[in-house]
């Protein structure tokens, strides 16, 4: 029995002067695989333009249902697009996504990424549906301004 | 072997355009005698018994077309199509301009066969010269009383009004002509019913050609008989060869049929004198202009009928034989043909204007230097794509035979072109490039 | 019937049929793009390519047998159109072969060169023909180099309502063929040739026709689309919801797109009794009043037309008396105890014709059970003169007609209607009926688009409509044609009817009527002598001014004729809205002296009445109808009542009289039905949900009853759906017997399915309708024991314009400007302002007045005023102007005007 006892003391010992597995979140944190899947993106073009439009095959595509978007036609005032339609309301349930990737597979214009967050907590039901500008990255211009 | 002038009188009668030089030669003595003496049928009987073949492309026995017109059925129509289109045509004109009467005495006798009281020449929209030189001889035989109310003192009336085109190579397809004629976008009709039943707005119609309509007075004066003596059995009387290219006297030149080769067409010393410069030689002729295929060098021994150029894997067609000589690039005539069929697609149905879009694509890429050899490939399998009755009438099948005839017979020079380097790519435009 | 075999089966086809209808016959489907059942075929796609063959004959013309004893096929070279092949006897077509499939292949490959293939943005992305096709017989891949696809400049707005993308078109033909063919207004055309063709519009305005709407329903591709379904929704993420279109009174069936409480788009569902696969661009657009709020496109809606979401209740304040919300119980408690304080002698109803049927029968049932009161009322007041609803029920068009089958042996007698403006789809379906054959007749006081197609045609001197009808009557007779076997067991009087007409000859009857006797002979002798006639008659006919003779000419002509009481046979009235006949048959039939005649089915009021017209002090109950904003003695009366409840969807200019104003839920936000014009009582679905705290009206009238019953009525109005409230009416209404909803199947949609339907290849995105085709009630005339008293009443001798005079009659416009109609902002480019005064070019010349000159015409009694509106179309010495306009300003005594004689002013110009 004592035999036994020493076994395991000596695996604790062992692993005593080894670095540790765990990280101390949210201090330190892990990289994610590369292919892990965060919270959606919606990306634009070089120009500033939403990759975006509006053409709901994401939310055909998601199996939660979890993706509403309601598209509007661009005109040469208001441009958001290229071409003719833009998403006027694109907003993720977060709630009801499962970090599947289908929406990023049926995306015709490569607008809809799932990143690398996974920092989702929220106090309430409300804000866990994330809306167009929540989820759209920052215009080029504004990138430059800030830096 | 002699030329013989059953149309192209005036190259033995300069001033045969005046009307009273037309008819010391016999001319409207055919009409009158048909007014005056000869039943509808029996003028008809004549024409069938000649065996005069439609000359616009199809051959059609012209006698037979007239045969099927209902007799009861009010009015109808002759509509004599001279929009004489095809690259390399350029017979109509020259019966339009030198010889017209015999063109309105054509449309005269055709009308009175089958008893129609209004005929319509339509001509192509670039032929205003040719197309005062024939009114004025419309209104030459109305002051003449051979047209216009009571003809002779006959019952019959005819009316004889000239129509232009807006240029539309489709318009020389007959129904297509009958829509243009009608006002509407020039499109080709579903066949049946055909025109010979419901034609122009909807009631008989005969529609004939400018060359065919020009022998009816000489048959009907002269006799089937006499008409048979030029030509063969199958394709009897003259036929007008427009000859272009490079050869050294191109012209029209009328010669009964299946009495010559595309030799002598070409070499002969009353026809084309040969090529244009020593020691060239002959690489493709285009026996009927854009629309036939091309045939090589080794056919040249054809006769000159509908029958033998048919054997020979071509078509006799209108007959405008377009000869290239060796320094033609094929590659680049298919292109300039096909860049034709597609400028004049008149876009009703898909393969037809999909398929000439294509191919004109394809064709310029390789002859830019910038195809592949699948591009080659696929050149064959789109044109062959638009066959087997794919397309809504025969604009479209011809437009593969420019593609499908060099790639049977000039394969080499595609695969020569797309082995270029795109920088080395520009290609010999030959003589004309 | 030849006997052909397609792909080894042998079947039996009609002659004529072409290919692809024979082999749908055999369950095999042929794709097509440019064909379509409803259009004349072209063959322009080549995608239905088959091989066909006929069997090879001997010397003696007799079909060679091979040596199993079958015939032997000669197979054509070339392939060929399934669409425009017919079928002969002993044909053989093959559609599954590996050529066929080929070629199928090809000609898609073909199409796809110049598609731009943007289907995530395109509208018709999920139910396109040409997606379908392509996965179901098109090639994987594309071996054309996507960088020199053919473009151009997109999007083309062909008109206000129709959007072409010049790249998606397929060249099909489908819309300028639904256009020249089917709509009658040949507006679309092909421009350039090649892979530059494209469609064009060739009229001004652009693509002006009533109809543009459906050819984005048969485009095969989303080269055609709807402006106002443009980017709206995906067509998958839509909620389907069969309903009718609650404009005019055709019935059409329609389906709802629905999504997230909004509407999408509106389609016509498939009924080949009632609208075919069509449906007028007022049916398809002119939803937006459900949902005005939220309108964004054109101009603005006019102000303070939203949608009512809670009840309003008029109070004092400091700022005045004004409209403020309340709650549904106060506002129910007030009216109750309003209504009891007035009693049966104070309270006036007034009812539009636009509710469903149960909604129209609560509310004559809370007058009469619960006021005790038989002051009931319908508004608008047409179809309340001498040709009524009596008339219809007598010898309306029989059960069982059908205009998609009418042609060679029928005659339609159009008088007085402009059909296109009141009844577009009955237009399109009349003008179907001739092209098939059949010999229209058309008569009005002006000129009708209808006229193209007639085989008769007369422009009647206004008023004069019975002088011309009893002119008819009168050839008829003379030329011995009436139906003496008929007349014999049919009917009586007719002796004195000869007797009374002696004088009324023919020659007579024309000059009254203004027409060449010899046409109107010709005419009778047309209508007399086909197997089957109806008569069509439209508003002209219907006002409460008009001859009190006409009924008696119009029953006369078609009992002597004996067009009666069969199928394919009758009376067709052009009634106004969508629910009139519903509204006669649930006893809301008021003449001009304001009070029903009759209680639901046509049974007479017994009960003494005392009161005519509107009486000084009352309280009135409006539900469903802007009168106000029709009519200034309307207006009058209800500011002028002491206390007025007004029912409604919008605050309108009624409502805003009122003293409580009680929201109300859109047809297509509950259940109901209709009853069309053709007596067929058709059930629609909720597609939305009311705004706020709206309810159906049938609702609050329940609930009502219950507030004002005491415990012991309340038990009569428990009515839990509208179905209980049909069910009753089945019981209390002779001719809705067997309308109970369990006998009025509106199938549910069949489920979208991702394969490849028979829909989609022939209709568009039109949709089938399995069975649900509503049922329509039988008129007295169709029981053969029923007699018909024929009798002579003389016209009327209407004035006759002189020189220098002009003429001022009502005519209804489709885009009329009403409240609804008004809220869908785009179709305000279509509408014809009530202000406008058609004159035609003559009389604005001689009145020196230009287009949109301010005129003012006095009508010997009142002074109106109108914007001149040149119209090439009207005859000299006839104005016109909208019929609510005139109604509402004409005087009391003969407040529907239709002629009046007027002297122009010019005001400036």
């Amino acid at each position: 029995m004592i035999g036994e006892i020493l076994k395991g003391m000596s695996i604790t010992f062992k692993t005593m002067f080894q670095p540790p597995t765990t990280v101390s979140y949210p201090e330190v944190k892990k990289p994610v695989a590369e292919r892990f899947r965060g919270r959606h993106e919606l990306k634009r073009y070089d120009n500033g333009l939403e990759r975006c439009i509006g053409c709901s095959l994401c939310a055909a595509a998601c199996p939660a249902d979890a993706i509403f978007v309601e598209a509007a036609e661009n005109t040469d005032e208001e441009r958001y697009s290229p071409g003719e339609r833009y998403a006027k309301v694109y907003e993720i349930n977060m709630l009801r996504c499962i970090f599947c990737g289908y929406c990023e597979d049926a995306c015709p214009t490569e607008a809809v990424v799932l990143e690398k967050n996974y920092e989702l907590a929220s106090y309430s039901r409300e804000s866990l549906i994330y809306t167009k500008d929540m989820l759209l990255v920052p215009h080029p211009a504004d990138i430059q301004k800030t830096a | 072997m002699e030329q013989a002038f059953v149309i192209l009188r005036h190259r033995e009668i300069p001033d045969i355009q005046q009307l009273g030089t037309y008819i010391k030669d016999g001319g409207y003595e055919a009409w009158k005698r048909a007014v005056k003496e000869m039943t509808a049928d029996q003028v008809i009987d004549v024409v069938k018994a000649s065996g005069l073949r439609g000359r616009g492309g199809a051959g059609f026995p012209a006698g037979v077309k007239w045969s099927f017109v209902p007799k009861n059925v009010f009015p109808k129509y002759v509509v004599v199509n001279g929009d004489e289109s095809e690259p390399g045509t350029f017979k109509d004109r020259e019966i339009i301009e030198q010889n017209p009467h015999q063109l309105v005495e054509g449309v005269a006798l055709c009308a009175y066969a089958i008893q129609a009281e209004i005929a319509y020449i339509y001509l192509r929209g670039e032929f205003k010269a040719p197309a005062r030189i024939l009114q004025a001889a419309i209104d030459e035989a109305y002051q003449a009383g051979l047209l216009g109310k009571n003809i002779q003192g006959s019952n019959y009336s005819l009316n004889i009004y000239l129509h232009l085109g807006a240029g539309a190579y489709i318009c020389g397809e007959e129904t297509a002509l009958l829509e243009s004629l009608e006002g509407k976008l020039g499109q080709p009709r579903l066949r049946p019913p055909f025109p010979a039943n419901v034609g122009l707005y909807a009631k008989p119609t005969v529609i004939n050609n400018v060359e065919t309509l020009a022998n009816v007075p000489p048959i009907v004066r002269k006799g089937a008989e006499w008409y048979r003596s030029f030509g063969t059995e199958k394709s009897p009387g003259t036929k007008i060869f427009c000859l272009s290219g490079m050869v050294k006297r191109p012209g029209n030149y009328e010669v009964p049929l299946g009495k010559i080769k595309i030799r002598d067409l070409i070499f002969g010393e009353e026809f084309g004198q040969g090529l244009l410069a020593e020691g060239r030689t002959v690489k493709g002729v285009l026996p009927a202009g854009a629309s036939a295929p091309v045939l090589p060098e080794s056919a040249l021994d054809t006769l000159l009928d509908y029958e033998s150029v048919a054997a020979a894997g071509s078509m006799l067609g209108s007959a405008s034989f377009i000869i290239m000589d060796n320094t033609v690039d094929m590659v680049w005539a298919a292109t300039k043909m096909v860049h034709f069929f597609k400028h004049e697609s008149c876009g009703k149905c898909t393969p037809c204007r999909e398929g000439t879009y294509w191919m004109l694509n394809l064709l310029e890429k390789i002859d830019h230097g910038h195809g592949e050899q699948r591009d080659v490939i696929m050149l064959g399998n789109v044109a062959q794509q638009m066959l087997g009755g794919k397309c809504f009438c025969l604009l479209g099948d011809f437009s593969t035979s420019p593609v499908i005839s060099t790639l049977k017979h000039f394969r080499n020079e595609y695969d020569a072109k797309v082995q270029l380097t795109p920088d080395g790519g520009v290609g010999t435009h030959g003589a004309h490039g | 019937m030849p006997k052909v075999t397609i792909d080894g089966q042998e079947v039996n086809v009609p002659a004529g049929t072409v290919v692809v209808e024979a082999a749908r016959q055999v369950g095999n489907e042929i794709p097509v793009f440019c064909y379509h059942p409803k259009l004349a075929p072209v063959g322009m796609c080549r995608m239905c390519l088959v091989e066909v063959g006929t069997p090879r004959l001997n010397k003696d013309r007799q079909v060679e047998l091979d040596v199993d004893g079958k015939p032997i096929i000669n197979w054509m070279p070339k392939f060929q159109t399934g669409c425009t092949q017919v079928v002969s006897e002993g044909m053989a077509i093959r559609t599954q072969t590996s050529q066929v499939a080929a070629a199928r292949k090809d000609v898609l490959e073909f199409l796809l060169t110049s598609h731009p293939l943007d289907c995530p943005v395109c509208d018709k992305g999920g139910e396109c023909p040409l997606q379908n096709l392509t996965m179901a017989y098109g090639p994987g891949v594309s071996r054309f180099d996507y960088a020199v696809k053919f473009h151009f400049q997109k999007p083309v707005h062909l008109n206000n309502l129709i959007t072409l993308d010049r790249e998606r078109c397929i060249q099909c033909a489908r819309c300028t063929r639904f256009s020249d063919e089917i709509a009658g207004d040949p507006v679309l055309g092909f421009e350039n040739r090649g892979r530059g063709m494209e469609i064009v519009t060739l009229s001004d305005p652009p693509f002006d026709s009533k109809f543009s709407g459906n050819t984005t329903d048969i485009c095969p591709v989303g080269a055609l689309t709807t402006r106002d379904f443009r980017f709206r929704a995906r067509v998958w993420e839509l909620e389907d919801v069969p309903s009718i279109c609650n404009h005019c009174a055709v019935g059409c069936n329609t389906i709802i797109g629905q999504r997230v409480n909004d509407i999408k788009r509106i389609m016509p569902r498939q009924n080949e009794s009632v609208n075919e696969i069509w449906l007028c661009d007022k049916g398809r657009f002119a939803h937006h009043f459900a949902n005005s709020r939220q309108s964004t496109l054109g101009p603005p809606v006019p102000s303070g037309t939203h949608r009512l979401e809670t009840p309003l209740i008029r109070r004092g304040g400091p700022q005045g008396d004004r409209l403020v919300p309340a709650s549904w119980p106060e506002a129910l408690k007030l009216v109750a105890e309003k209504l009891s304080a007035a009693g049966p002698d104070g309270v006036y109803g007034i009812s539009g014709d636009r509710l469903p049927n149960e909604d129209m029968y609560l509310f004559q049932k809370f007058f009469r059970q619960v006021l005790g009161s038989n002051h009931l009322a319908r508004w608008p007041v047409v179809a309340r003169g001498p040709v009524t609803g009596t008339l219809f029920q007598e010898i309306g068009l029989s059960s069982g007609s059908n205009f998609g089958k009418m042609g060679k042996d029928t005659s339609i007698l159009v008088v007085g209607a402009d059909a296109e403006e009141e009844a577009p789809i009955h237009f399109l379906r009349i003008k179907q009926a001739g092209d098939r054959g059949a010999a229209l007749i058309v008569a009005n006081p002006y000129h009708t688009k209808l006229e193209k197609y007639g085989r008769h045609c007369f422009v009647y001197r206004p008023g004069s409509a019975a002088a011309f009808v009893w002119g008819l009557v009168r050839a008829i007779m003379d030329a011995g044609l009436e139906q003496k076997e008929f007349l014999g067991s049919r009917a009586t009087g007719l002796a004195e009817l000869q007797t009374g007409m002696e004088q009324y000859t023919v020659a007579r009857a024309a000059e009254l009527a203004g027409v060449k006797a010899e046409d109107l002979q010709a005419a009778a002798q047309t209508f007399a002598q086909a197997a089957n006639g109806v008569l069509v008659i439209g508003r002209e006919l219907l006002g409460s001014d008009t001859d009190p003779a006409l009924p008696e000419a119009i029953r006369a002509l078609l009992t002597v004729t004996g067009h009666i009481g069969k199928a394919q046979n009758g009376l067709l009235p052009l009634l106004p809205h969508n629910n009139t006949q519903g509204a006669l048959d649930m006893g809301l039939d008021a003449g001009p002296e304001y009070r029903t005649k009759w209680l639901p089915g046509y049974q007479p009021v017994t009960d003494k009445g005392t009161s005519s017209g509107i009486p000084a002090s009352s309280a009135i109950y409006v539900i469903g109808s802007d009168l106000g904003s029709e009519s200034d003695l309307a207006r009058q009366a209800l500011e002028a009542a002491p206390f007025v409840i007004v029912q409604d969807l919008l605050l309108t200019e009624t409502a805003l009289l009122a003293d409580v104003v009680l929201p109300a839920a859109a047809p297509m936000e509950r259940e109901g039905t209709f009853t069309s014009s053709e007596r067929r009582v058709q059930r629609f679905k909720p597609a939305l949900q009311p705004p706020g705290h709206a309810l159906p009206d049938w609702w609050i009238l329940r609930e009502l009853a219950q507030v004002m019953a005491n415990a012991q009525d309340k038990t009569g109005w428990r009515y839990d759906t509208p179905a209980d409230i049909m069910a009753e009416i089945a019981h209390v209404v002779p001719q809705y017997a067997t309308m109970a909803y369990e006998n009025l199947p509106v199938p549910d949609l069949p489920s979208r399915k991702l394969d490849y339907d028979d829909s989609l290849f022939y209709r568009g995105t039109s949709f089938l309708n399995p069975g649900g085709e509503g049922q329509v009630w039988p008129v007295k005339a169709e029981d053969s024991a029923v007699v018909l008293q024929v009798r002579w009443v003389e016209p009327a001798v209407a004035g006759q314009p002189a020189a220098g005079q002009t003429w001022l009659i009502t005519r209804p416009h489709l885009y009329d400007a009403g409240t609804l109609l008004s809220q869908t902002a785009l179709l305000q480019p279509q509408m014809v302002p009530h202000t406008w005064l058609h004159v035609s070019p003559a009389d604005a010349a001689r009145w020196g007045v230009a287009e949109g000159a301010a005129v003012s015409v006095s009508t010997g009694e009142d002074m109106l005023s109108f914007v001149v509106h040149l119209d090439a179309d009207l005859p000299a010495g006839i104005v016109t102007a909208a019929p609510a306009r005139l109604e509402g300003a004409a005087g009391q005594t003969r407040w529907p005007v239709n002629v009046t004689v007027v002297n122009a002013q010019r005001l400036a110009s």
